[in-house]
């Protein structure tokens, strides 16, 4: 049984090596935006970057911030209509690399880190919507958004969004 | 009545760039009942025209005709099934089956048969009955002699109560006294079952117990002037 | 028709010499096979049942899959009570462990060292961690340990050296150990449990490498999850431990498929034990089986006998090698780089690898057979 051991043990770091290198990008078709009680029909025109809100935005200052969904390998918070948002101006891995997730930005970690902010949906009376935020907005990973709602930074310079509305772009 | 008919039957071995030709346009028929003998020099072809009669080999072209089947045109499968209702094979070395008593041996060709189990434990005990070995039946073939293990291998080729019995060189490899009993019971199977025999033999005194005796010679059969053996011979009232 | 089935049988006795190597030969093919499956069936086991549906895992989000590497601040449970109280907090008691997690070179008392896994843990921690149970000696209070069923297979060490009272040496100190305890088939059952505040001090860390939460009934880890991406500059990452453990499975694929291919290789092994020993059975039989075919008999039906005989013989060396395995090998703890777990010689393992030796016996048959059947019955009439 332990030369076996050892003979499995041995194999595997050589297959681990070629492990991990299939699946495809799967962010190419974009749903149908859902007719949502949450989306904007129009690009609010005073929108700031994620960057710069992070930087600038008060607590509890109503805005609107354009973004793109991403900054981790699952964007999405199951269960509730959350999601992360990072700066258009960082880029994502590209689609000659092959990485099957590029919205992790796993080859621009560090810019990640100032310029990603969370969005919560929220409804009238201010609660979190429960559910997936992908049916609900009819995005996906990579998608570009635009979030108004209000801000709300703590002393780590963490910013979240509670969004009453959001406008999707079209494209990718 | 013909009961094996061969029309125009040719048999070519190749070995390497020769081509050898033992059976050369032959026809021959035999009638129903009748005891033939085929003697010839050795390597004429005289096991080959058995292996074609019975099925176990194919004729390079013309027809054979058994018992009004044309066995020249059954597949490999069809023959096995032909052979298991109409055809007994007497071997040389009579090729019994080592780990299989001689009841069982004998037994094998009527597992083939739509019979009951009593009906063909009774066939079974009846052939070796008429073969004189019922006292032998739960021996194995090492157990018995070779004249014993000839005789169960006549009874295995007669238990399916076939038209036609092929035996080649049946007493080749037997000592006169028990070559004598063998031919006794040929002879007596032949009479009294009315079983078509076709014996190949080298030994002319096995083939007089033949009604017609043929010999075989560079492709050709040659009648034998067997009016003298007939007289001779104590079946002679038997033949047509 | 087909021949009699004493036929195939009494076969098998005709060289008993030859039968009898090649069932020993199969019965170690299929012994092997069940081995292999079994140590695949008993990782996947440990794996799949290690994972606590109602647990999430808070843990550093740069340690990717492997927590041993994770660091995380100490005062990350008391930010998780006061973040997200509902689902940490219930009747007043606070349903998080924080751990460390680490793998170790660990002594004993004979001086032999192996590699251990040491889990170092807090009094809220058996609130958590549901499965383990303490079967024997108390809970460790300072510089004592208790150590899991299977701690001694996975250290490669004497049992004996793992009983109460007994002391161990790890991170520059001595241990003594207080108790042992099961988990229910579970990972942890190969670890080696300290108190957290000990440890951090015989390590001089300050940090721990998880937080262990258990939800509450139906609960959702959504809020936790909510929590770590809101909190960027902590890097925490929630995670199912059931996904924790999933994600493990996955890590150990290619050893999986090793094992399977270990399958396939042994099993190639073993047809051509049954192939030798049916070609060595049929050639000494060509005339014989031209007589059957004389007789009347089809080629199917001899092929049948034939695959009969190769199928007897595997189904006894299959029903050896289960009792061997059943009896003997079931249970076995198998050490392993992730821990230790026991051979699972469960019905799977059985049903492989006896379905491999019929396989084997019924395969091993056929190219022989097919080899004698092919040749014309007249010619085949001659051989000797
Ligand atoms: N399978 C074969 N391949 C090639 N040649 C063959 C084959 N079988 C028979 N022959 C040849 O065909 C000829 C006739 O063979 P056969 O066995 O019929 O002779 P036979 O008359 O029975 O001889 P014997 O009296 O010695 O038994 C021989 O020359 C033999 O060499
Ligand atoms: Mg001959």
């Amino acid at each position: 049984m332990k030369v076996l051991n050892i003979v499995v043990s041995g194999f595997c770091l050589v297959l681990l090596g070629c492990a991990e290198n299939d699946g495809k990008s799967q962010a190419n078709s974009a749903k149908p935006a859902a007719a949502s009680a949450f989306i904007l029909a129009f690009e609010p025109a005073d929108a700031v970057a994620v960057g710069v809100a992070r930087e600038n935005a008060e607590n509890d200052q109503s805005i609107a911030v354009v973004g793109r969904i991403g900054g981790s390998e699952k964007p999405f918070v199951d269960g509730i209509a959350a999601f992360t948002i990072v700066d258009l101006k960082v880029q994502y891995c590209a689609d000659e690399e092959g990485c099957p997730t590029p919205w992790d930005y796993c080859c621009h970690q560090d810019e990640v880190k100032t310029n990603i902010a969370t969005v919560k949906i929220i409804d009238e009376s201010g609660k979190l919507v429960s559910g997936d935020a992908r049916e609900l907005l009819g995005v996906k990973e990579l998608s570009e958004v635009v979030v108004q709602g209000t801000a709300k930074r703590d002393a780590q310079g963490n910013l979240s969004l509670a969004a009453s509305k959001v406008f999707v772009r079209a494209g990718k | 009545m013909a009961i094996v008919e061969l029309r125009n039957v040719s048999k070519r071995f190749r070995k390497g760039d020769e081509t050898i030709t033992p059976l050369d346009e032959i026809s021959l028929e035999v009638q129903a009942g009748d005891f033939v003998s085929l003697m010839g020099p050795s390597g004429t072809g005289k096991s080959t025209l058995l292996n074609l009669v019975s099925g176990i080999d194919r004729p390079d072209s013309g027809t054979i005709l058994v018992n009004g089947t044309e066995i020249t045109r059954l597949s490999r499968g069809q023959l096995a099934d032909w052979r298991a209702q109409n055809l007994g094979y007497i071997f040389q070395t009579h090729n019994l089956i080592p780990v299989l008593t001689a009841y069982e041996n004998v037994e094998l060709p009527t597992l083939l048969l739509k019979l009951t189990s009593d009906a063909r434990q009774k066939r079974v005990e009846l052939a070796l009955e008429a073969v004189g070995l019922s006292d032998r039946a739960n021996h194995y073939p090492r157990q018995l002699s070779g004249g014993q293990e000839q005789r169960v291998g006549i009874a295995r080729a007669i238990v399916a109560h076939p038209q036609v019995v092929v035996a080649d060189e049946p007493t080749g490899s037997l000592d006169s006294e028990t070559s004598g009993q063998i031919q006794d019971l040929l002879k007596r199977l032949n009479r009294e079952l009315n079983i078509t025999m076709l014996m190949v033999t080298h030994d002319a005194g096995v083939a007089a117990i033949a009604n017609r005796q043929l010999i075989l010679n560079r492709g050709k059969f040659v009648e034998s002037p067997s009016v003298a053996i007939r007289q001779e011979s104590p079946d002679a009232g038997l033949c047509p | 028709m087909l021949l009699p089935w004493e036929y195939g049988i009494r076969n098998l006795t005709r060289r008993p010499f030859r039968s009898g190597l090649t069932l020993a030969a199969l019965s170690i093919v299929v012994l092997l096979i069940i081995v292999v499956v079994g140590f695949i069936r008993g990782l996947e086991v440990s794996l799949a049942d290690s994972g606590d549906p109602d647990v999430v895992l808070i843990y550093s989000v740069t340690s990717g899959e492997n927590i041993e590497s994770s660091a995380i601040a100490a005062r990350t449970p008391g930010l998780l009570t006061s973040s997200v109280a509902g689902t940490v907090n219930r009747f007043g008691v606070t349903f998080a462990s924080p751990e460390i997690y680490l793998g170790t070179r660990i002594g004993n008392e004979n001086g032999a060292v192996g590699l251990g896994l040491i889990r170092a843990v807090t009094e809220t921690s058996p609130l958590v961690r549901r499965y383990v149970r303490l079967i024997e000696g108390k809970w460790p209070v300072r510089g004592e340990v208790i150590v899991g069923k299977l701690a001694a297979a996975k250290l490669g060490s004497d049992p004996g050296q793992l009983e109460i009272g007994k002391k161990l040496t790890f991170e520059g100190q001595d241990w003594t150990i207080s108790g042992r305890f099961v988990a229910e088939g579970t990972a942890f059952e190969s670890e080696i449990w300290c108190i957290l505040a000990d440890f951090q001090a015989a390590t001089m860390r300050q940090d721990i490498s998880l937080v262990a939460l258990l939800l509450p009934p139906q609960g959702s880890s959504s809020e936790l999850t909510l929590f770590c991406k809101e909190r960027t500059d902590l890097e925490l990452q929630a995670v199912r431990e059931t996904d924790y453990y999933a994600a493990l499975q996955q890590y150990y694929r290619p050893v999986r498929l090793l094992a399977w291919m270990v399958v396939l290789l042994v099993s190639g092994a073993g047809l051509f034990a049954g192939m030798n020993m049916m070609y060595g059975s049929v050639a000494g039989r060509i005339r014989e089986i031209a007589t059957l075919q004389t007789v009347g008999y089809r080629r199917r039906a001899i092929l049948m006998s034939l695959v009969q005989e190769g199928v007897v013989l595997a189904a006894a060396s299959s029903l050896l090698s289960g009792c061997i395995a059943l009896t003997l090998l079931n249970g076995h703890a198998v050490r392993f780089t992730m821990g230790a777990f026991a051979l699972r010689i469960d019905s799977f393992a059985l049903t492989i690898g006896c379905g491999a030796g019929l396989f084997l016996g019924a395969l091993g048959a056929l190219p022989p057979a097919i080899k004698a059947l092919r040749e014309s019955v007249a010619a085949s009439l001659k051989a000797i």
